[in-house]
């Protein structure tokens, strides 16, 4: 069993996991749009090139993501992504790439938990915290 | 390597973590204080939680409160997603968690999932309980 983090956007699911997918190197992107469901399962509301369901893994670790139905607010709050990168130079790499037309909360530096830390929301409105997995 | 979901809560961090660490048989739940942590690096006078976590079968759970003072934010938008194997396991969880909450969609079979069910729980996390697909023995 796992806890992932499952985002939603309105309308913009395919292009942010495009671009998520190319900043963690993963190639087993996975994009489900409505049109793609069997016919009546999610009504008529959503548009067919929205999406439905999509994910790429590390290792065995999934995100996962959808486009919501029109009407539903899809604004994130709350809730961040934590994610460990290997070592501090990938994590440096990770949270510029990610922080690109997006707003830094916390630039990415040593902390008293550990050697590196940072927080940002990226364009799309994704809430990241990128960190060093610990090395022990 | 992974990617993990953080909740931030307003102030009910270590009640929501405590009963999340019950419903899945968590063993080591920890939490810190913003007044265990000295003010230059990050700490407040304050019994609200910097940061907790707790693991279940090896998959880890984290969450904080919001410090004192910055804007609270409920959740939105961003669910956390668990993957029972077995439609009994994540009836349970899924029974569990919607008490006083909020059922977004019922716990029932899909085209994807044997046992599939969203909500809002109490504390204004959502949970998305997705069974995974039993595989035909070999």
């Amino acid at each position: 069993m796992s806890f992932s983090p499952y985002l939603s956007f309105a309308g913009t699911c395919a292009e942010a996991m495009q671009f998520y997918a190319g900043v963690f190197g993963a190639t087993d992107l996975q994009l489900m749009r409505y049109g793609d469901a069997p016919a009546g399962t999610f009504g008529a509301d959503a548009p067919d090139s929205h999406i439905m369901h999509s994910q790429f893994t590390l290792g065995s670790v999934p995100l996962m993501a959808a486009d919501v139905p029109p009407g539903y607010d899809a604004r994130q709050s709350g809730v961040r992504v934590f994610h460990g990168a290997t070592d501090d130079a990938r994590a440096r790499e990770v949270f510029a790439r990610l922080a690109e037309g997006g707003s830094i909360s916390m630039p990415y530096g040593p902390t008293f938990w550990g050697p590196g830390f940072g927080v940002l929301t990226d364009r799309f409105g994704t809430g990241w915290m990128i960190s060093v997995a610990p090395t022990a | 390597m992974a990617f993990m979901p953080y909740i931030h809560f307003s102030g009910t961090c270590a009640e929501a973590m405590g009963f999340y660490c019950k419903v899945f048989n968590g063993t080591d739940l920890q939490m810190m204080k913003y007044s265990d942590v000295p003010a230059d690096a990050g700490g407040a006078p304050s019994d609200r939680i910097m940061h907790s976590q707790f693991t279940a079968n090896g998959a880890t759970l984290m969450a904080s409160d919001m410090p004192p003072g910055m804007p609270d934010s409920a959740q939105q938008a961003v669910s956390v997603m668990i993957d029972p194997a077995t439609v009994a396991e994540g009836q349970r969880i899924f029974d569990l968690l919607a008490e006083g909450g909020s059922v977004i969609m019922p716990f029932t079979p899909t085209f994807w999932s044997p046992g599939f069910g969203m909500m809002e729980d109490r504390y204004g996390t959502h949970w998305i309980i997705g069974t995974q697909p039993q595989v035909a023995a070999p």
